[in-house]
């Protein structure tokens, strides 16, 4: 059986075709074509509007390395990478510094009450003074922000909001923003998913 | 079963946005992904709703969203009439201390809003043996990984209860 209309879950989550997972996956027609479509609206636009294309890309890598899910991961910095020929140094800079900010999730806090016994520390990122200089201001607090929404999104406030006003992101480009971080922890966690459960299936297939 | 954590509520109030973006996330809102995306046609059936339901309802409870976890607490509940299950969701959270079906569904998708996300053999075996079948698995991973991006908009742009 051959499939040409394979979709990125399926080729980075290795779903082979015909299989039953593949079948299952397929029987998901709406979620599938949603997830491909926001891939290629967030990730490829046509018209990137209030935020480039390179900051669509790299605030995508970095949330991928953040979430380590290894072929998302790999995917996306390659896409930024691939942008542009000068790009090569950005990607690198971006996987250093998710890769250095990483920490397991999700943590943070809860306002002062019984909740607080749920409070877990880890680490708010904020791009160092040498490094924001290479991203510049509107970059560094995408980023920032992009570390606070994937791995410990309950400290969000509204002056995570003025943050990114003051590096000049616009109420629209914010928006955007979100959703490409949005998408990518669902991107990787589907991709985790599938592939958690087509590699505990391979024992059985052996014996078959 | 100890009743001290009444933070988690399914009578919180909706979501809101904060102050100054709310015509921008007016628009984002009627983009996003929910957990009726995953339209179970006549065959296969898949994870009931209900169930569904409750694992976007665990993974808004791991990140915080009180907003979400009422929401998607209160569909689970109408759908299953399981009131001391996710009643135990709300106030223990995860790691979820429910065994049988719905704490094999609840403890998944926990793991799942993990980062990074692993849904270890044993998550999986645990899901075999409470009858999760391949449609189920799947559909359980898309409901906690369309929650995982719904949770995310939610607290980044607007108060979490």
């Amino acid at each position: 059986m051959t499939h040409h209309d394979t979709t990125l879950v399926e080729r980075l989550a290795g779903v082979v075709p015909g299989s039953p997972i593949d079948r299952a996956w397929r029987a998901r027609a709406a979620a599938r074509r949603f997830a491909e479509e926001a891939y290629c609206r967030l990730l490829h636009p046509l018209d990137p509007g209030p935020i480039s294309l390179v900051e669509r890309r790299a605030v995508a890598a970095f949330v991928a390395v953040l979430n380590g899910e290894g072929q998302t991961r790999d995917h996306l910095l390659a896409l930024l990478r691939d942008t542009d020929p000068t790009l090569a140094p950005l990607a690198r800079l971006i996987e250093r510094e998710a890769e250095d900010s990483s920490h397991p999730g999700p943590y943070g806090r809860y306002p002062a009450g019984p909740l607080s016994a749920e409070d877990l520390d880890g680490p708010v990122y904020a791009v160092a003074y040498p490094v924001q200089h290479e991203l510049g201001l509107r970059l560094s607090a995408a980023l920032e922000y992009a570390h606070l929404v994937t791995l410990h999104p309950r400290d969000a406030t509204p002056e995570s909001l003025a943050a990114l006003a003051r590096a000049g992101w616009t109420n629209g480009g914010v928006a955007l923003l979100v959703d490409i971080i949005g998408f990518v922890n669902f991107q990787s966690r589907v991709v985790a998913g599938l592939r958690s459960h087509i590699a505990a299936r391979q024992p059985q297939l052996a014996v078959v | 079963m100890p009743h001290r954590r009444v933070e988690f509520t399914l009578d919180t109030p909706a979501w809101a946005p904060w102050p100054g973006i709310a015509a921008e996330v007016e628009a984002l809102l009627q983009s996003l992904p929910d957990t009726g995306l995953i339209d179970p046609g006549p065959k296969p059936a898949g994870l009931p709703r209900g169930e569904r339901a409750l694992a976007a309802a665990a993974v808004a409870r791991s990140l915080g969203c009180r907003s979400m976890t009422a929401t998607e607490g209160r569909q689970a509940l109408a759908a299953l009439k399981r009131d001391r299950e996710v009643q135990v969701l709300l106030e223990e959270g995860i790691p979820c201390p429910l065994t049988g079906r719905l704490g094999a569904v609840i403890s998944a998708a926990g793991a799942l809003a993990r980062s990074p996300a692993i849904l270890s053999r044993a998550d999986l075996r645990r899901l075999q043996d409470e009858k999760l079948d391949d449609q189920d698995i799947t559909d359980l991973i898309l409901s906690a990984a369309l929650a995982s991006w719904t949770a995310r908009v939610t607290l980044g742009l607007g108060r979490p209860d």
